[in-house]
C-alpha cells in the first residue's frame, strides 16, 4: 500500500460496468471479470494472501490485458494494474509455464529466423513443427511469415529529432510497416533514428514474466531517456507498445524515469496530429469502404484514433470506424491451445461485423489484430502507416513539397 | 484542427448524450468527453419525470404533468423550473421519435405515470418506457414471477410476496435454471447475452411451458438480450402464449445497457466522436468564455480539445461531477460555486424528503448556464449545465435521474448550439 | 410457569459467554440472556486488539501483565479468532524520548517481549508508515475477531447443555427475603415476557452493568466511555501498529481481516447506548493518524462507529484514560442483595479472567468445588473459514456464500442482518451491502419462510445501519457509494414507499 496506484482499488463502488465491457468475462462462465479479479481480489489478498491459496487467482491467466475495463470504469479504477501485477505470482503448471516463456521470448526466436527467414517460414510450416507446437501446448495457427528487409534511412541532421521504435511485429513480420512510417516521419521532415531494443517488454508481462519485462523496461528507458535527453521524441506504430511506454512501465517501475518517458512517447498519428499536420491536397485517389479496427492498446491510450482522424480526412472516403470490438488475439493469448477457441469466440463479434460490413480493405494499426482477422476473413489488412505512405506517393508531390497546415 | 468542435460535452449519461441528440438536430459536431462509461448503464432505462409530489406523499404522482406545473410554480429552483414546461414537452418528444429511429422504441407521455414493478416488488411511476415494457400489471388476470437460479440478484418470492400488497390478482413465485455451468456470480449482462443464444434460449422456455399458463404475465428479471431483445421478449411470449414484462436489475442493467448503446450508437452514426477513458483535468477561459480544455492522457500529457460553447454534464456526488470532502463540496473540473455545499445528512436513510446533500450542485440561471450564487451572474458564457450537476433536486426520491438528465441535457444542448445562449 | 437454572447471566458479550462456558464446564447449569444478539455492545465494537499488554506497562503494570498471560492462553484455546499479525509501537522525532524508557522498563517488568526493529527494516516491511521513525519495538499484539470469539463461547457451552436466550431482555428481578429469586425476561420480537428462577445472577453487561443492576435496586459508579473507531477500506499494514507515546487518541492501527481498524478517543458518556460519531471526532483522529500514516487521509474510510468502555474505579469517578483497565467483582451482598453479582472494569482480552473470578465466586457459594479449566479447554470454531474459491458469492466484497447464511443462523429464532454480518462479514466490505443485502433478504425470506413484512424489516433495518456508520464519513469515495446505494434502493427499487404508500393498483 505504498504507492497511490495500490491504492486504486478503493476507488471501486462495485457497480460492474466493467464486466459488462469485458471480452474474456462475456465468454468465460468461470472468468470472474475485472471487478472480481482486480480490485475486489486485490483488497482479500493483502489480509489473506499469506495463509490461504487463493484458488480463482488461477483464472488471471485468461485475462487478455485488453484494458478495456481500466477505460470503461467511471471511478478511476484500474483492474489491469493488478492483473498484470499478479500474474507473475500466480501458480501454473509447468508445461504451460515454458509454452508461455517461449512465446514471451517471441523476439529471440525473431531475432534468430531473421537470419534466414526462409528457411525459418518453411520450418514453421512443416507439419512437425507444428505437432511439436501442439505437444507445446500451442494453437493450431498460422504464425506470421517471417520477412526481413533493409530500411532507407536518411542520415541528414535536422531540428526535429524522433526515435522510432516499431516493436516486433513490424521488425521480424511486415518490415514495410517501418519503412512506410520511416518515410512519413521524414516527409515531415524529422530525422528519424531507430531504436536499438526490438521488443518493449509486453509479451513477458502479459505472460507472467514481470522480472524479465522489468529488465528489459529498464534498458529500454535508459536508452529512451538518452535520446530524450537530445530532444528526441519517442515514436511508437504498435499500440502495444505504446502503452507499454506510456503506462505500464509508470506501473511496474513507478518514479521519475518512467513518468518522464511516458511523457515523450508519440503514437505517429498522434505527433501527426499535435504537430497539426495533414498534406495539403485532399482530393485525389481516395479508397473507399474501408473498415478501421481499433485495437484495444490504441482505445487504451486515450488519445482518440488518430489515424482515422487523418486518413479520413486525406485518404479514405467511407471509412468504417469500429472501436466496440476486441479481435481477440491479444497478443500471445490466442496462440495458446487452452485459449484459441475463446480467442476465436472473443473475435467473432468483430468478424461477423466485418462480415457485414464487407469493406474492401482492413484497417488496423496491430500486428496481432491483423492475424486474427487475417486467420478467419480474405480481406487484406494494412496498418495505417502504410495508407497513408501509399496516399503520400499517389498524389506524387515530392518530399519537400508537403507543407504544414495550421487550424 | 482536427480536436475543434461546436460544442464540447462534457460526460456520457443520459445528460451529455441527450445535449449531442440536441447538437446534431441543429448538424452541428459534438464531441462527447468522458472518464469512464456514464451511470445510464446502472440506471433502470426507464425515464421517470417525476415520481412523487409533494416527496412525503405516500401515493405517486399519476399524472406527471400537473404534477410538474405545480412543482415549477412552487419550486422556482428545481431544475425543471430552470428548463421550462415547454422544453421538458419538446425533449420528451424529440426523446421518443430518436428512440424510434435507433431502434429501441420508448412510449409514454407526460400525462400518465405507469407503475412498473422493481426487483423487490415495489412499483416505481415512470413515464417513458421501452415498448416491450408497455403493460399493465394491474390488468393482468394472473401474474408469475420468473426468477432464474443463476441470477442471485433477484428472488422471485419476495417480489411476489410484495406486490401481492398491491395487486389485487393471483402473483406465483417460479424458479428456472439455464442449467448452464458457472463458478462466479452471473450478473443480468451475462445472462442476457446467454438468452442472446438461441439454443439455451429454446430449452429455457422449453422447461417452462408446462409450468405456465396461457394468458398469465411473465415478470421475469430483465435478461432478454443485448441486442435482440425484441425478438427474444416476442419468442418467449409467442411460444408460452403469455405477456413478458422485463424487471430492471441492479446494476450492471440491461435496461439501462440497451439504451445507452442505442444511443451512442445512433449519435456515433450522426457524426458524433466519443473520447471516453480520461478526465479533464484543465481548462483555459478568455473573456468569460472557456476557450479550450485538457484531457489528461494516460501519459499525462495534455491534449488540447476545443469548442465554441461546453455542456457539463458530469453528475453529481456519485457521477464525480461533484467532489465531496469532509466539509465542502466543490465542482470537479471548472470550480463553479457551488450551492449548499456541506455534506450534511439526515440521520433516516430512508427520509422520504431525500438527503439535504443531495440537493447541492450548481445553480443556473434559465439557459442552464451557471451562476454565481450571491448576484446570479453567469460565469462562464460558454458553458451550460445538465443532469444531476445541477442543484436544488434529490433524484433517488424524486425518481427522476433519467428525467432530470434527458430534459436538461437537452436544453443544455440546444443552447450550446445555438451558441451564447440567452444573456 | 417458567423453569429453572442454577444461574442467569446477563449480557452477552465476552464477559457473558466467557461466564458461560466457565460454569458450563464447572457443571453448573445456566442460561445466558442477551437483550441483542451475542457481541452486539462493546465487544463488537472495539478495534479487534488482542492487546500484548504493552500498551499499559506504563500506567497499569497489573493489567499489563494480565494480558500477556491472556494472550498467550486465547491463543492456545480459540486459534480460529486469532490471526498472530504481530504488533509494532512506533516512536516518532515528535514523541517523548524518557517515555519510551519507562516503557521499555515496563515491559520488562511485565514480561512483554519487546524486540527493537529497525526503522529501516520495518519501512520495508510496511512502507504505508512514515519515514519518521526514531524507534520501533515489535510486541506480540494479535489481531482477534470479537463477534467470533463471544459466540466460540457461547456455542462451546450451549454444545455441553447451556443455554443461550438473545434478544431477550431483562425486565425486572424477583427478589424475596433479601435474595435474589429469579429473574423476568422479554423477548424483543415476540414480546413474550417469562420468568426464570435461579440460585444465582451474575450481571455481565459491561457499560450497562448500572442500569441492570439499577434493576435490583442495586447502585454501581460506572462512567461509560465513549471511543471512536474508523474503518479504512483495505489492510494499510501486515502488523498492528501502536503509537509509542502515552495512550491518547487515534494510536492504534489493527488490520482486521480485509480492513484496518482504526482509534480510538475517549470522551466520557451517560449513556452506554450512545454510539453516534461525529465528523470532528473523525477528523480529529484521523489528523491524529497521519502522524504514523501519512496518507491515512487519501485512503477510503468505509465507516465510523463508537464502543463504550466500561470503566469503573472503585473508588468514585474514573477518568478517561486515566482509569485503570482491572476488573472487579462486586458481590452485592454488602449493600444488602444476596444472589447478584456484578462484573465491571475489565478489557477483551482479559475476559477469560474476569469470566474465571465470576464463576470461582459463584462456585464457591453453590458449593460447587470444580476448578476453573477454561485456560486449556479449546473453543469450538463457530465458523468454518472462508476459502478463496470459485463462486457464486452473495457477497463478493468478503466472500460470503449461501452455506455460510445458513450457517450464521442456524438454531436462531430471531436474527437481524446485522447479526449474520458480525459472524460472515456479509455486507462490511466497500459497497456496505448495496448487492448482498438485498439478496440475503430474499434468500432468508425464502429459505425461513419469513413473513414479508419481516424480510422487508431485514433488508430496511440493515441499510439503515449501515448508513448510520457512514454518516460521519460522507466524502470521497464512501459518499459516492452511499449515492451508488440511494440509486439502488431508492432510485431502483423504491424501498423507501414499499411498506409506506396506501394505493392499491
Amino acid at each position: 500500500m505504498s504507492t497511490a496506484m495500490d491504492r486504486n482499488l478503493d476507488y471501486c463502488l462495485k457497480c460492474n460496468i466493467c464486466s459488462t465491457q469485458c471480452p474474456v468475462s462475456n465468454n468465460k462462465l468461470d472468468f470472474p471479470g475485472p471487478k472480481h479479479l482486480g480490485p475486489e481480489l486485490e483488497r482479500l489478498r493483502l489480509a489473506w494472501r499469506e495463509q490461504e491459496p487463493i484458488e480463482i487467482e488461477a483464472s488471471l491467466g485468461y485475462c487478455t490485458n485488453c484494458k478495456r475495463c481500466d477505460i470503461v470504469c467511471p471511478h478511476g479504477v484500474r483492474p489491469s494494474y493488478y492483473n498484470v501485477k499478479n500474474k507473475a505470482i500466480v501458480k501454473d503448471t509447468f508445461s504451460h509455464k515454458f509454452r508461455d516463456w517461449i512465446l514471451a521470448h517471441n523476439v529471440w526466436w525473431g531475432k534468430l529466423a531473421g537470419k534466414m527467414p526462409t528457411l525459418a517460414n518453411m520450418g514453421l510450416s512443416l507439419p512437425l513443427a507444428k505437432s511439436l507446437f501442439s505437444l507445446l501446448g500451442m494453437a493450431k495457427r498460422d504464425f506470421p511469415q517471417y520477412s526481413k528487409q533493409r530500411f532507407k534511412l536518411s542520415k541528414q541532421k535536422k531540428v526535429k529529432k524522433v526515435l522510432y521504435f516499431p516493436g516486433c511485429y513490424a521488425s521480424f513480420n511486415e518490415p514495410e510497416i517501418i519503412q512506410a512510417a520511416i518515410e512519413i516521419l521524414e516527409a515531415y521532415h524529422y530525422q528519424v533514428e531507430l531504436a536499438p531494443e526490438i521488443c518493449c517488454g509486453t509479451p513477458m508481462l502479459s505472460n507472467g514474466l514481470l522480472n524479465e519485462s522489468m529488465k528489459l523496461a529498464r534498458k529500454n528507458m535508459n536508452c529512451f531517456l538518452r535520446y530524450i535527453d537530445k530532444g528526441f521524441r519517442i515514436i511508437t506504430t504498435c499500440p502495444s507498445c505504446g502503452l507499454a511506454f506510456k503506462e505500464e512501465y509508470k506501473d511496474i517501475l513507478p518514479g521519475e524515469t518512467s513518468s518522464i518517458l511516458a511523457q515523450n512517447v508519440w503514437d505517429l498519428f498522434e505527433l501527426l496530429i499535435e504537430e497539426e499536420m495533414i498534406p495539403f491536397d485532399l482530393t485525389k485517389n481516395k479508397l473507399d469502404n474501408v473498415y478501421y479496427h481499433v485495437p484495444c492498446h490504441l482505445k487504451a491510450q486515450v488519445i482518440g484514433i488518430p489515424a482515422a482522424a487523418i486518413l479520413k480526412n486525406v485518404a479514405v472516403t467511407d471509412l468504417i470506424l469500429e472501436d466496440s470490438f476486441c479481435c481477440g488475439l491479444a497478443g500471445t493469448y490466442g496462440f495458446k491451445k487452452e485459449k484459441y477457441d475463446l480467442s476465436l469466440s472473443i473475435g467473432t463479434p468483430l468478424l461477423k461485423d466485418i462480415a457485414e460490413k464487407n469493406p474492401l480493405l482492413v484497417i488496423t494499426d496491430c500486428g496481432t489484430c491483423k492475424v486474427q482477422i487475417s486467420h478467419k476473413t480474405n480481406l487484406n489488412v494494412y496498418h495505417p502507416v502504410l495508407i497513408l505512405r501509399n496516399y503520400l506517393e499517389s498524389t506524387a508531390i515530392s518530399n519537400s513539397q508537403f507543407s504544414l497546415l495550421h487550424a | 484542427m482536427i480536436m475543434n468542435y461546436d460544442v464540447v460535452i462534457i460526460g456520457a449519461g443520459l445528460a451529455g448524450l441527450s445535449s449531442a441528440l440536441a447538437v446534431i438536430k441543429k448538424r452541428l459536431k459534438a464531441i462527447i468527453i468522458s472518464k469512464g462509461l456514464g451511470n445510464l448503464y446502472s440506471s433502470s432505462g426507464y425515464v421517470g419525470l417525476l415520481g412523487y409530489y409533494p416527496l412525503n406523499y405516500t401515493c405517486p404522482v399519476l399524472s406527471p404533468k400537473a404534477a410538474l406545473k405545480k412543482l415549477i410554480t412552487e419550486k422556482p429552483e428545481h431544475p425543471y423550473a430552470m428548463v421550462g414546461q415547454d422544453f421538458i414537452e419538446e425533449a420528451l418528444s424529440v426523446f421518443l421519435q430518436t428512440t424510434r429511429d435507433m431502434g429501441l422504441p420508448y412510449s409514454g407521455t407526460l400525462d400518465e405515470n405507469i407503475l412498473l414493478p422493481t426487483t423487490v416488488g415495489g412499483l416505481l411511476p415512470t413515464t417513458l418506457f421501452p415498448d416491450t415494457s408497455a403493460k399493465e400489471i394491474g390488468k393482468a388476470e394472473e401474474i408469475i414471477v420468473l426468477g432464474i437460479e443463476e441470477l442471485i440478484d433477484f428472488c422471485p418470492q419476495y417480489a411476489a410476496d410484495n406486490l401481492k400488497k398491491r395487486i389485487n390478482v393471483k402473483i406465483f413465485a417460479l424458479w428456472e435454471s439455464l442449467r448452464i455451468n458457472y463458478y462466479r456470480e452471473i450478473n443480468s449482462y451475462d445472462l442476457a447475452l446467454l438468452m442472446e443464444r438461441e439454443e439455451i434460449r429454446e430449452c429455457f422456455i422449453k422447461r417452462l411451458k408446462p409450468r405456465i399458463r396461457k394468458g398469465s404475465l411473465i415478470l421475469i428479471p430483465a435478461v432478454l438480450g443485448i441486442t435482440n431483445w425484441c425478438k427474444i421478449i416476442s419468442h418467449f411470449e409467442n411460444t408460452l402464449g403469455c405477456s413478458v414484462l422485463e424487471i430492471p436489475t441492479l446494476p450492471p442493467s440491461v435496461m439501462g445497457y440497451r439504451l445507452a448503446e442505442a444511443l451512442k450508437g445512433y449519435l456515433k452514426q450522426n457524426g458524433v466522436e466519443f473520447l471516453i477513458g480520461s478526465p479533464v483535468t484543465d481548462y483555459t477561459c478568455k473573456k468569460g468564455s472557456i476557450s479550450e480544455i485538457f484531457i489528461n492522457s494516460i501519459n499525462n500529457r495534455q491534449m488540447k480539445i476545443k469548442g465554441k460553447s461546453y455542456v457539463l454534464a458530469t453528475g453529481g456526488i456519485l457521477g464525480g461531477g461533484l467532489r465531496v470532502y469532509p466539509k465542502e463540496i466543490k465542482e470537479s473540473i471548472f470550480g463553479l460555486p457551488v450551492f449548499k455545499n456541506l455534506p450534511v445528512s439526515h440521520k433516516n436513510f430512508f427520509n422520504l424528503n431525500g438527503q439535504p446533500f443531495a440537493y447541492s450542485g450548481i445553480a443556473v440561471n434559465n439557459s442552464l448556464q451557471p451562476i454565481n450564487l450571491g448576484k446570479g451572474e453567469v460565469v462562464f458564457n460558454n458553458l451550460y449545465i445538465a443532469g444531476a450537476l445541477l442543484s436544488g433536486y434529490d433524484p433517488f426520491v424524486e425518481k427522476n435521474g433519467n428525467g432530470v438528465a434527458l430534459v436538461s441535457g437537452y436544453k443544455a444542448g440546444l443552447q450550446a448550439a445555438a451558441g451564447g445562449g440567452a444573456q | 410457569m417458567g423453569h429453572k437454572v442454577q444461574v442467569v447471566v446477563i449480557g452477552g458479550g465476552a464477559t457473558g459467554a466467557g461466564i458461560l462456558w466457565d460454569l458450563t464446564l464447572r457443571g453448573i447449569e445456566s442460561l445466558l440472556v442477551e437483550r441483542d444478539d451475542l457481541a452486539t455492545g462493546t465487544s463488537g465494537r472495539f478495534h479487534g486488539l488482542l492487546h500484548s499488554g504493552a500498551r499499559y506497562v506504563v500506567n497499569d503494570i497489573h493489567s499489563a501483565a494480565e494480558c500477556i498471560q491472556e494472550n498467550k492462553i486465547l491463543r492456545e484455546i480459540a486459534p480460529h479468532c486469532i490471526e498472530d499479525t504481530g504488533g509494532v509501537f512506533v516512536a516518532t522525532t515528535d514523541d517523548d524520548f524518557g517515555y519510551i524508557e519507562k516503557w521499555l522498563a515496563g515491559c520488562q517488568k511485565a514480561g512483554i517481549q519487546a524486540e527493537e526493529i529497525s526503522s529501516g527494516e520495518l519501512l520495508s516491511l510496511e512502507p504505508a508508515l512514515t519515514g519518521d521513525i526514531t524507534k520501533a519495538f515489535n510486541v506480540p499484539d494479535a489481531a482477534v475477531d470479537g463477534f467470533k470469539l463471544v459466540t466460540a463461547n457461547a456455542v462451546s457451552a450451549q454444545k455441553k447443555g447451556a443455554k443461550v436466550k438473545t434478544y431477550t431482555e431483562i425486565i425486572n428481578f424477583k427478589i424475596e427475603n433479601d435474595k435474589v429469586q429469579g429473574v423476568y425476561l422479554k423477548n424483543k420480537f415476540s414480546q413474550r415476557e417469562e420468568f426464570v428462577e435461579c440460585d444465582f445472577v451474575i450481571n455481565a453487561t459491561g457499560a450497562w452493568v448500572g442500569q441492570v443492576a439499577a434493576l435490583a435496586g442495586q447502585d454501581i459508579n460506572v462512567s461509560p466511555d465513549k471511543g471512536v473507531l474508523v474503518v479504512v477500506n483495505h489492510r494499510i499494514t501486515k502488523r498492528i501498529i501502536n503509537h509509542l507515546r502515552p495512550p491518547g487518541n487515534g494510536d492504534i492501527f489493527v488490520p482486521h481481516g480485509t480492513v484496518t481498524i482504526f482509534g480510538t478517543t475517549s470522551r466520557p458518556t451517560f449513556d452506554p447506548d450512545d454510539s453516534e460519531v461525529f465528523l470532528d471526532e473523525v477528523l480529529e483522529l484521523l489528523n491524529e493518524g497521519t502522524k504514523l500514516v501519512p496518507e491515512l487521509k487519501e485512503m477510503r474510510i468505509i465507516r465510523a462507529f463508537a464502543g463504550t468502555r466500561p470503566l469503573y474505579e472503585p473508588d468514585g469517578m474514573a477518568k478517561g484514560r486515566q482509569a485503570t483497565r482491572e476488573f472487579f467483582l462486586i458481590d452485592h451482598k454488602e449493600a444488602g442483595l444476596d444472589g447478584l453479582v456484578s462484573v465491571v472494569g475489565g478489557k477483551l482480552t482479559t475476559y477469560r479472567l474476569m469470566a474465571k473470578a465470576a464463576v470461582d465466586f459463584v462456585a464457591n457459594k453453590l458449593g460447587v468445588d470444580k476448578p476453573c479449566c477454561t485456560h486449556i479447554e479449546k473453543l469450538i470454531n463457530p465458523l468454518t473459514t472462508k476459502k478463496l474459491g470459485y463462486g457464486p458469492y452473495i457477497c463478493q466484497c468478503e466472500l460470503v456464500n449461501k452455506e455460510m447464511l445458513d450457517q450464521a443462523v442456524m438454531g436462531k429464532e430471531h436474527f437481524i442482518l446485522s447479526d449474520v454480518g458480525r459472524l460472515t462479514r456479509l455486507g462490511l466490505g466497500p459497497c456496505q451491502g448495496i448487492f448482498c443485502n438485498l439478496r440475503a433478504a430474499g434468500y432468508y425470506h425464502q429459505a425461513r419462510k419469513l413473513e414479508i413484512s419481516e424480510a422487508n424489516k431485514l433488508l430496511k433495518d440493515r441499510v439503515q445501519e449501515r448508513w448510520k456508520g457512514n454518516r460521519a464519513v460522507l466524502w470521497g469515495e464512501q459518499i459516492k457509494e452511499v449515492e451508488l446505494s440511494r440509486a439502488v434502493y431508492l432510485g431502483l427499487l423504491n424501498l423507501e414507499h414499499l411498506d409506506n404508500d396506501d394505493y392499491e393498483l
